[in-house]
């Protein structure tokens, strides 16, 4: 610790932190640029210039960059000083020489940063007289507008892009008053978490395209607090929408999870939700076969007698619904008939992963804390692909051996670029047992690719060399054993370890195997970590409420236990091949489903009820960590359209059967006293009675406008504001916001001076870059039981032919935001069987011949591709909306 | 006087080879060291002699060496590699001695960087060149070539256990190179843009590695003061500040070109030596020590070139060699000239730079077109004032800054002359605002 002055004031400071980080938690207006709270120092924009004394008596002093000056003891600062100020003021007047004055054509018009620092600088008259120079800009993509005439040359977004994100397609170009930044070629940006930009730069360079398109302004926007529903992370967003259409999706922070960074498939992945071919209304199978819109009392009532009839039903849930969707779908059809709606190979890796999960309660890092673990070893992931904001905080944990380094150098840990001069190329260990390359590649220290089978084999003998007492595979090779004890002592040796494994093969194998790893490092370390991935956004809350999945679900319609079918928030199609859904469809004498999104089991549905989407409902995920996590609704939606659990609760209530909630809180309420795995979900986010200073929680800014004109056409009467009946948050700008909003509460950030996301969220931090105040929202549901478990033995079943194994995109493989037009341009263009040369060889086959492979009983067809990183025999399969569905994987094949 | 770095410097600039550098004593300060000396002897011995950098900053030489870390003591901590860098990058306006000692003897060059690798432990070391000097790069590669080829330069060297291997870079170009952390940069093979102090490159240079970073004409002088001890070496200056220094004139001189002389030596007298003011014009101004040193005038003849002897009068020695401006000289088009370079060869990387300087040439482009307004000047004065040393990320912008300051001081009357008697200050709203009324 350290004391400091700053303008006469007194403040007791870390002294390892720089003056502008420091000056900005204490609250201080304090204008800058260049300077990230994730990006740290460089010192390029010169915009934090403060005076610095050598001591009290110092009435002279000089002036400094705030950002590149430590906040050592003793240290005597101004901020108000004239001369530092008018500095500050002229900075702006340098960086407005070139700026258009575009602001009310410009996307980011009220949320721009550089709005705010001009502002705040106080800079108003120009005196530059000369003509402005311009750019060509470039087509980067469906994601990201590119306007490089407001360039103001912080360098953030090669900052972001390059040094933390080691994208390497984005590039500053050009030298002086004309850097560029931008590509060597038109094109769509290539890394995954590009979509940062919009947030990082601080003023339009880069621009979310998808609300480009037709955009409001912040102030206009009316939003909630999100979780990201395209993966198992969790991640926190702010949807934000304007007259019932949904038209971005921003970062919300959250100090455990995401922070600043999302991922571009949660980004730009919600598209879905204004699809026209989504169903919105209640729709019934006419006799001609075709599906009819149909008033929804009437639908009830036939459903009534449908329901009545019913031979027994079958419920089929969602691992992409909330909780509250499924538990009353549950609460519809019986416990006993209720089915989590996953193929049966993911629910038993879910089911697996989530015992993995109970087992290591107590060292589950959040995704903010694997940042910090120094050696990791992944086992199966390819994380990029599957759980993809985990990849980016995997790349800030290699380079934790760039802060040791500059550590032992005595270079401030936000001395950015020094720390990278110093650092160069050595990464902490990070070792992947994987089937085939990544995208994580680049910065690993190690590649292993292996079989599912080998991967836990080498899983298994990484743990008997850290524990004699755990079991070593039989018949270990030589080279194995190397690669074993390699990885061994680099977790052995690190201060925080890191083992990662999943679901996405399909293997409980190398979830056992991952657990003895996590097992035999807990002996030997107390800050060994685990870091569990699932395939959807609520995997685990499925996981938890049940393991029965699709296939029983199939048996219990085929075997004739139930003839009327349930489903969910779910495309069967993507659960189990489709001749096994269809021989489900057809023995059902009646499908009901209730989704947001037009899918193949909907074309064959006899009744269709319009559920929403996670923008029009409330519920609660639980994340990868076992984080119950509570989305809000974004914007009411035109009836018949509701929430699923509303839905259910109506079909309830049209059989006769009471009825025990009537809202979410007592849902919630529901949920925990009949399954009591989810207690604490209430504590996920205040309930709906939850007030401050009398007040609810607005979800749009206070300048919010044409309130009184939006349905104007419609009637000149004003509306009365929409009440909330499930949530304490209000459909309006009106209610309590200070920086002391309940965390779970904030629906958009602002704070007085500071209209952009990334900076308004300060004011909501205890530190900058640090937690929320009043705490990072949600609830861990899985407690640390204290019993030590027990090795599973090392026993592997290999496959001695030819495996196909299933591989994952980005864009593609998560079926919701494969729907989203602007992912859909980013999807592979083709799907192709990869395998490697031999492999291809030994078929007599070379790239883009056809292969014919039967799997599960199907044939599919689809041209190869040569992936020399795959082992032999072993082909990959794509599997979404951009390859195969419902595929049984890993699979042994007969090619 | 004595020549010292040029003594074997030929008419014809036809260096001397490995055989004939031998017989005049080359390669012997070498041998001497590596055999007689421990590293930091040499160190101190420089140090001792007070040469200091001929790059233009006039930093103590063996005061830099002794920042390096020495790992003596404890061998198993020494890094990887520790890099010698010499900064050949000469592209300061008006600078081309550099050029002389690298064309005319490559192998005291060569020499001197083995030695002062040998001084602080480095076994790689770079030339960083100017990628237009090729005549230098071809010399300097046969000059290496023989070094190594007759045991100076490879491994074990003299059977003492020192290995060295000496590069040479050619640069890409861009004048921010010659900044040392920006040379650093560029050698890495990324942008040339400066890297904040501290670290300094002997804590965290090259690679992140201990780096010495030091000019041609400095590293000249190390065999030298090694053959004949650092007492000789004070002498050679006339002043507090030791040796010889490598005067250079450009512009309107009557026979512009190089010369040795001691440091110390007074502003006539090198004007004098290249045959003083051509056509026997009266001077109006002298840039001393490249384009980025503030301007001297006549009043400055009696000035003793060295780096106490110039700093005393408001300017820096810089690299020595001179740009001379007789009466006839436009100073706003001098200025306008030196502002556009500088501005060019912004690197981009921080705001006063790169925004300020083309304001400010724009502002003495205005002036010399007639254009200028009331209140230019002072608005000239402010980016003198706030481009200056700690307002920007390194030294270019201040570097920019000296000459206009100067002429700011000597020759305020003559740019104030040049706003038109009617013109009013316009800020761009009302400027638009009387184009649109037309």
């Amino acid at each position: 610790m350290a004391t400091i002055k700053i303008d006469g004031k007194q403040f007791e400071v870390d002294a390892t932190d720089n003056l502008l980080k420091v000056a900005l938690s204490k609250g201080f207006d304090l204008p800058y640029f260049c300077w990230h709270p994730e990006l740290h120092s460089v010192g390029a924009c010169r915009q934090c210039a403060v005076k610095q004394y050598k001591d009290e008596d110092d009435t002279e002093g000089k002036i400094v960059m705030a950002c590149m000056t430590p906040a050592s003891d003793g240290g005597c600062f101004s901020i108000d000083d004239p001369e530092s100020s008018d500095f500050r003021a002229q900075v702006i007047e340098w960086l407005m020489i070139n700026h258009p004055h575009d602001c009310p054509v410009c996307e980011e018009g009220g949320e721009c940063h550089l709005q705010d620092m001009t502002l705040m600088t106080g800079h108003t008259r120009r005196r530059y007289r000369g003509p402005k120079r311009t750019h060509r800009n470039q087509d980067l993509g469906p994601f990201i507008g590119h306007e490089m005439n407001r360039c103001i040359a912080c360098y953030r977004c090669v900052r972001y892009y390059r040094d933390y994100a080691d994208g390497d397609d984005l590039r500053v170009l050009g030298s002086h008053s004309n850097v560029y930044f931008g590509r060597e070629t038109d094109g769509p940006l290539q890394n995954e978490f590009s979509g940062n930009l919009v947030e990082v730069c601080p003023t339009g360079v880069f621009t979310d395209k998808t609300l480009g398109a037709d955009y409001p302004r912040k102030w206009d926007m009316q939003n909630a607090p999100g979780i990201c529903t395209h993966c198992s992370l969790g991640c926190n967003t702010s949807p934000g929408s304007r007259q019932g259409v949904l038209k971005r999706i921003q970062n919300r922070y959250h100090g455990e999870i995401n922070h600043y960074f999302l991922c571009d498939r949660g980004r730009f992945g919600a598209g879905f939700v204004n699809r026209e071919d989504r169903p919105r209304q209640t729709l019934v199978r006419a006799d001609n076969g075709v599906l009819e819109p149909q008033d929804m009392d009437a639908v009830l009532a036939t459903l009534k007698g449908v329901l009545t009839e019913a031979n027994g039903l079958v419920g089929i849930g969602s691992p992409r619904a909330s909780l509250e969707d499924n538990f009353a779908l549950r609460h519809l059809v019986g416990a006993d008939n209720f089915h989590n709606g996953m193929s049966a190979p993911d629910s038993h890796a879910s089911t697996a992963a989530l015992s993995l999960l109970r087992e290591h309660a107590g060292r589950l890092p959040s995704l903010r804390e694997v940042e910090s673990c120094d050696a990791v070893f992944i086992l199966g992931e390819d994380v990029t692909q599957f759980a993809p904001r985990l990849a980016l905080s995997l790349r800030q944990s290699v380079r934790n051996r760039h802060h040791e380094l500059a550590e032992a150098a005595k270079i401030p840990k936000w001395h950015a670029r020094a720390v990278r001069d110093e650092g160069q190329h050595h990464y902490s260990p990070l070792y992947m047992a994987v089937p085939a390359a990544t995208k994580l590649d680049d910065v690993a220290t190690e590649l292993f690719h292996l079989r599912p089978a080998a991967i836990a084999e080498l899983g298994f003998a990484v743990a008997a060399i850290l524990d004699d007492g755990a079991p070593m595979p039989a018949g270990l090779d030589d080279a194995t054993r190397a690669h074993a004890e390699t990885i061994a002592a680099a977790l052995k040796s690190a201060k925080k370890p890191l083992v990662v494994a999943g679901t996405s093969l399909g293997s409980e194998a190398v979830l056992t195997a991952a657990g003895n790893v996590m097992r035999a490092l807990e002996s030997v370390h107390d800050d060994a970590g685990l870091f569990v991935t699932f395939a959807e956004a609520n995997s685990v809350g499925m996981a938890m409420m049940t393991e029965r999945d699709v296939d029983d679900a199939f048996e219990a319609i085929t075997r004739q236990r139930a003839d009327t079918l349930v489903v969910m928030q779910n495309d069967l199609y993507e659960r189990a091949q489709a001749a096994r859904v269809d021989a489900a469809i057809k023995a059902a004498k009646n499908v009901i489903v209730l989704d947001h999104s037009m899918t193949a089991t909907i074309a064959k549905a006899d009744y269709v009820l319009p559920a929403g989407s996670f923008a029009e409902a409330d519920g609660t995920l639980v994340n990868n960590e076992g984080r119950a996590q509570r989305f809000f609704q974004v914007f009411i939606p035109d009836a018949p359209l509701q929430e699923g659990w509303r839905w259910c609760a109506d079909l309830q209530r049209a059989l006769g059967a009471p009825v025990r909630w009537q809202g979410m809180d007592d849902l919630i309420d529901a949920i925990e006293t009949e399954c009591p795995q989810f207690v604490g979900i209430t504590d996920a986010a205040p309930s709906t009675s939850f007030r401050k200073s009398g007040m609810r929680f607005p979800r749009s800014p206070h300048r919010f406008s044409g309130r009184t004109a939006l349905y104007a056409n419609v009637d000149v009467r004003e509306r009365r504001p929409e009440t909330d009946p499930d949530s304490p948050l209000a459909y309006s700008m009106e209610g309590h916001y200070t920086s002391d909003q309940p965390p779970a509460l904030l629906a958009y950030a602002w704070s007085p001076g500071w209209n952009a996301n990334q900076t308004a969220i300060t004011r909501f931090q205890d530190e900058v870059g640090g937690h929320l105040k009043g705490g990072d929202p949600g609830t861990r549901l899985l407690k640390a039981s204290g019993d030590v478990p027990a090795y599973a033995p090392a026993e592997v079943k290999r496959v001695a032919g030819w495996q196909a194994i299933p591989r994952y995109h980005i864009f593609g493989s998560e079926s919701q935001s494969a729907k989203a037009p602007a992912i859909q341009e980013r999807m592979p263009e083709r799907a192709w069987f990869t395998l490697n040369e031999a492999s291809a060889k030994a078929l007599g086959m070379a790239a883009a011949d056809t292969l014919r492979l039967t799997l599960d009983g199907e044939i599919h067809t689809l041209p190869i591709t040569i992936d020399p990183s795959l082992p032999d025999h072993t082909i990959g399969v794509p599997v979404g909306a951009h390859g195969l569905m419902g595929v049984r994987l890993p699979a042994e094949v007969h090619p | 006087m004595e020549k010292v770095l040029t003594k074997n410097i030929r008419d014809d600039r036809e260096p001397m080879w490995i055989a004939d550098y031998e017989k005049a004593d080359g390669w012997q300060a070498y041998k001497k060291a590596l055999q007689e000396m421990k590293p930091t002897e040499v160190a101190e011995l420089v140090k001792a002699a007070g040469l200091r950098g001929r790059g233009g900053a006039g930093f103590p030489t063996g005061v830099k060496w002794g920042f390096m870390p020495r790992f003596d003591e404890q061998p198993e901590k020494r890094p990887t590699h520790i890099y010698m860098v010499a900064n050949a990058d000469e592209m300061e306006p008006g600078t081309f001695k550099d050029r002389l000692l690298m064309e005319g003897d490559p192998h005291q060059f060569i020499e001197a960087m083995a030695i002062s690798s040998y001084a602080i432990g480095a076994d790689i070391a770079y030339v960083f060149i100017r990628g237009e000097y090729t005549e230098c790069q071809r010399k300097l590669q046969r000059a290496i070539d023989e070094a190594t080829e007759a045991g100076y330069l490879g491994e074990d060297i003299f059977g003492t256990g020192y290995n060295l291997k000496i590069y040479l870079h050619m640069s890409a170009g861009r004048y921010i190179c010659g900044e040392e952390t920006a040379l650093l940069s560029a050698l890495e093979g990324r942008r040339a843009v400066p890297r904040h102090k501290p670290p300094f490159p002997a804590a965290s240079g090259l690679f992140g590695q201990p780096t010495t970073v030091n000019n041609v004409e400095t590293l000249c002088n190390v065999p030298h003061i090694i053959n004949h001890g650092a007492d000789w070496y004070k002498t050679l200056g006339l002043h507090k500040d030791g040796g010889t220094k490598i005067f250079g004139a450009s512009g309107h001189v009557a026979r512009p070109g190089l010369v040795e002389l001691p440091l110390g030596t007074k502003l006539s007298e090198v004007l004098d030596y290249f045959g003083g003011v051509r056509g026997g014009k009266r001077l109006k101004a002298v840039l001393p020590g490249g384009g980025s040193t503030p301007m001297l005038t006549e009043q400055h003849l009696d000035t003793p070139l060295d780096y106490e002897g110039v700093g005393a009068v408001g300017s820096r020695l810089g690299t020595g060699t001179l740009v001379v401006m007789d009466e006839s000289t436009s100073m706003v088009g001098v200025l306008k000239n030196l502002e556009h370079f500088y501005a060019q060869e912004s690197c981009g990387w921080c705001t006063p730079c790169r925004d300020g300087l083309p304001w400010v040439e724009r502002m003495l482009a205005d002036l010399e077109a007639g254009k200028g307004q009331p209140g230019d000047i002072e608005l000239l004065d402010l980016h003198v004032k706030l481009l200056g040393p700690g307002k920007t990320f390194c030294a270019h912008a201040p570097g920019a800054m000296g000459p206009l300051e100067s002429a700011l001081l000597y020759f305020r009357d003559e740019l104030a002359a040049l706003i038109p008697a009617e013109a009013t200050t316009l800020d761009s709203t009302q400027a638009a605002n009387a184009v649109s009324h037309h």
